[in-house]
């Protein structure tokens, strides 16, 4: 009964403007260097598709060392997100969500608006061909956020052993742990925070409370150190030490998970089921600059 | 033709534009030569060569014309050439050394003395030719490593900080002129990622340059001799050195590092000798009159600062005669008693090592702690007491135990936690799902029909409130004199994040059974300068209007736990 309901797809509001278009130019935008004032930086500088998307930095830096206020969280699924940002609610599309990291002054994430025009024009020699059927009114900033949008609307990572249970396909070599293991999450509640197909979307009375958006749990060993800042570095120990004030702002204390040792090696193994890196398969998640 | 006066003056001012970038090429305004211009020459000239080497220069033991007639007697000249095209490979000779006690122990029992080891590198081949010379100069062995590299000379290392301080892109991104002072760890080889230094393609080192609580790393390129990136790492707050290796006792280092030692105690026997990049090894172990483990030791280090642009430092430790590591042992080794609960169970023989300036930003501490226990157990284990370049990097020490005999059985478990006897060589990792039987044994290596040591996860043991090893274990088998039996150039890269640090390039399809076994173990330290998180991590603090270094070290090594079957019984 519980995973049935939880299979219940919640339909999150969202850009669809995205959905239409070719992903091909946010392609080679994401992975171009010459999106940035230095030209050393792109977006996958901070998220690399090896590991989901991430950095595994605890917290993320830009080109000149700085450190910035969280770490990068992981582009894969973006779909059923409600607000895009790890604090900021009101980031409620990925197109505003990229000013931030284009435009930011304090730090300096990419610095695109300090050199936007010799930006703009190197990113037209090279992509003129693609450029021309989407932006052909007028080549600025907001195409390059809208291409890199289509792009990233397109990166989906649901090929997991999970999901092969979940069709009825093999997965032998978790079970039966793998099995206990999603009885002891949704047995714990682990549902009103990280629930949804891609484990990333609260429950109404929940989401009121929150400080920071729970991340997804697809591909969650890949995405370590765990927590907006990193602060623990294994899976076991993040979940042994949920901290509280994540969700209650008023709260600081760390929630500790306790399981018998069976049921915690149980939660893990349908943890680690939860990772897929067979989209790294596709050269659409791959760096196309370098094929 | 007539040509007017200011043609002609065009011409004069560009011959002298010519003649002044040809100077420029030669010769710098401080009068030193211009390194990277010379370099360019000698590579032109040497592949015109009859043999295409770059020799050692002000070598003790071998004059250039001795090197290259040397070289000129080696069987294989495929090192040199293409086999095909037969056109001219560079190398280098990196190193011309006498043989240590603990290389002359494995094999080389005409070497006892007078003996000479020649390290060369090939470029276009990314590889390493260790050769060992016997008495007369002739050669005695050769060994080629496909994918390894030496450990750089100084030519290399100065070489390195002077293209690093030559580049004005370095200059504008650090914000000013910089001198070769200003620089360290430009002997330590590097990697980083799209470029060609990328998993140490090519042979490349990271002088590196602190700025407050950031350091430039510039990613010099050796092969193609340029900056091939930069990156910056946060270091913390940068506090005061407290050690100082020039204030070391060279002469008392130079007498131990050249010769080897012997210990009797608590049932054991052993020897140890300190290598030129493998640290302090540890070899003809006996336990009970009976010889039990051949030889262990730590071939590298590899610090990694980013998993996505893959840049770090390929270390090594040893001694500091004899090595151009940046982490040099730094006084002898010390024998402890280990105590616990008021009995002594057994005794630890501990190595140090750090570089220059410890605990500042970008210098390193390591430690080696040989534990052996009454009850013939042994743990080898090593430990980072910072300070390091980065507040969120990763240490991977590579640690070689190679077995004593040919009749060991290596025995671990697949995913399900069924425990099977490996036929063939090959590498698992721990994990958090790792089916460790009771204790945390993570495997098991039956040494005879009666005796066998459980190999047993770290648990913190080492007080030093471990966060695990996550590592990775290899098991190979022994080659004579090759293969690590002696001292190792570099075997790994730096900055990979899974299992290829470097022992998978020994591991190809051969059997275990009736062999000689090596274990191979690479853990996963996450290091942490966060206030009130540090760990492998040190700094200096101010008490009683001194600094003092306060240390937050972090330890690996597995337990191996003796058994023996009749007496378990």
């Amino acid at each position: 009964m519980i995973i049935s309901v939880f299979f219940l797809l919640h339909l999150a509001e969202r850009d669809d403007s995205i959905y239409y278009e070719s992903p091909r130019l946010g392609h080679f935008l994401f992975f171009d260097q010459e999106l940035s004032h230095d030209g050393k930086t792109s977006c996958a500088s901070c998220h690399d598709p090896r590991y989901a998307f991430t950095d595994r930095y605890r917290q993320s830096f830009n080109a000149y060392g700085d450190p910035l206020a969280t770490n990068s969280s992981s582009l894969l699924n973006l779909e059923n997100f409600q607000y895009w940002s790890w604090r900021d609610t009101t980031v409620s599309s990925l197109h505003n969500q990229m000013k931030r990291p284009l435009f930011s002054q304090h730090p300096i994430e990419m610095g695109f608006n300090l050199d936007s025009i010799k930006i703009l024009s190197n990113l037209y020699d090279k992509y003129s061909f693609l450029i021309e059927g989407m932006c052909s009114d007028e080549w600025n900033s907001d195409c390059v956020r809208k291409a890199i949008s289509f792009y990233l609307a397109e990166l989906k990572s649901r090929n997991s052993d999970y999901d092969k249970w979940l069709d009825h396909l093999h997965c032998d070599k978790w079970l039966p742990s793998f099995e206990k293991g999603i009885h002891v999450f949704f047995e714990n509640g682990c549902q009103s925070c990280h629930g949804g197909r891609d484990f990333n979307e609260q429950e109404a009375a929940v989401s009121k409370v929150f400080t920071i958006r729970p991340p997804s749990l697809r591909n969650v060993v890949l995405t370590r150190p765990y927590f907006y800042d990193g602060r623990t570095a294994s899976l076991s120990a993040a979940l042994r030490n949920h901290p509280k004030h994540l969700w209650r702002a008023d709260s600081s204390e760390s929630i500790e998970i306790q399981l018998p040792q069976e049921k915690m090696q149980d939660l893990l193994t349908f943890l680690h089921a939860l990772t897929d890196t067979s989209y790294l398969d596709n050269p659409l998640y791959l760096n196309p600059h370098e094929n | 033709m007539r040509i007017d006066l200011w043609t002609m003056l065009k011409y004069l001012l560009a011959l002298f534009y010519l003649l002044l970038l040809i100077s420029c090429g030669e010769e710098k305004a401080d009068g030193t030569k211009d390194m990277i211009s010379e370099r360019k020459q000698r590579i032109q000239k040497v592949l015109k060569a009859e043999i295409p080497v770059l020799l050692l220069a002000d070598n003790d033991f071998l004059k250039e014309t001795e090197q290259m007639e040397l070289l000129g007697q080696l069987k294989n000249q495929d090192f040199f050439f293409d086999p095909k095209s037969r056109d001219p490979l560079l190398s280098e000779v990196l190193s011309i050394t006498s043989l240590r006690p603990s290389e002359r122990s494995d094999l080389h029992v005409s070497c006892r003395e007078n003996c000479l080891r020649m390290e060369l590198y090939n470029y276009a081949l990314n590889g390493t030719l260790i050769l060992t010379l016997d008495a007369e100069r002739k050669v005695h062995s050769e060994n080629f490593y496909p994918q390894m590299q030496g450990d750089l000379n100084q030519e290399l290392a100065n070489l390195a900080i002077e293209i690093a301080i030559r580049d004005s892109l370095v200059h504008s991104e650090y914000g000013r002129t910089l001198t070769r002072d200003d620089g360290v760890m430009q002997g330590t080889k590097t990697a980083l990622n799209r470029t060609k230094c990328q998993r140490s393609r090519h042979l490349c080192a990271a002088p590196t340059f602190v700025k407050g609580e950031k350091a430039l790393w510039v990613i010099v390129d050796l092969t193609d001799l340029e900056v091939a990136g930069t990156a910056w790492t946060q270091v913390g707050r940068t506090g005061m050195p407290v050690t100082e290796r020039s204030a070391q006792n060279e002469r008392m280092m130079r007498e131990y590092c050249d010769r080897s030692s012997s210990l009797v105690k608590d049932g054991w026997r052993l020897e140890y000798a300190m290598t030129r990049s493998d640290g302090l090894k540890v070899y003809n172990i006996h336990y009970k009159g009976q010889p039990v483990v051949k030889s262990i030791k730590t071939v590298d280090w590899h610090v990694s600062y980013s998993d996505v642009k893959g840049f770090g430092y390929s270390d090594a430790i040893g001694c500091p005669e004899f090595s151009m590591a940046a982490v040099v042992a730094v006084e002898p080794p010390v024998v402890k008693e280990i105590v616990e609960n008021g009995d002594t169970l057994g005794f630890s023989l501990v190595q140090k090592y750090h570089s220059d300036d410890w605990p500042i930003p970008c210098s390193y501490n390591y430690e080696q702690r040989f534990h052996f226990f009454r009850d013939g157990s042994f743990r080898p284990a090593v430990g980072s007491l910072g300070r390091g370049c980065g507040t969120d990097g990763t240490y991977r020490p590579v640690t070689r135990i190679a077995f004593e005999g040919t009749d060991q059985l290596f025995k671990a478990p697949d995913l399900r936690g069924n425990w099977t006897t490996w036929k063939e060589e090959g590498w698992s990792k721990e994990s958090e799902l790792y089916p460790y039987k009771e204790d945390k044994c993570m495997a098991e290596m039956q040494i005879d029909d009666n005796a066998s040591y459980r190999i047993i996860s770290n648990q913190g043991q080492l007080g030093d409130n471990s966060r695990g090893d996550q590592a990775w274990f290899y098991v190979t088998t022994q080659k004579n004199g090759i293969e690590g039996e002696g001292d190792l150039p570099t075997i790994g890269p730096c900055c990979n994040t899974d299992y290829r640090q470097g022992p998978e390039k020994f591991i190809n399809g051969e059997g275990l059974k009736g062999q000689g076994l090596v274990y191979w173990y690479v853990p996963d330290m996450k290091n942490d300068g966060r206030p009130g998180q540090e760990y492998c991590w040190a700094e200096s603090i101010l008490i009683n209007g001194k600094y003092v270094p306060k240390v937050y070290p972090c330890f690996s090594g597995p337990l191996l736990k003796y058994i023996n079957y009749k007496t378990a019984l």
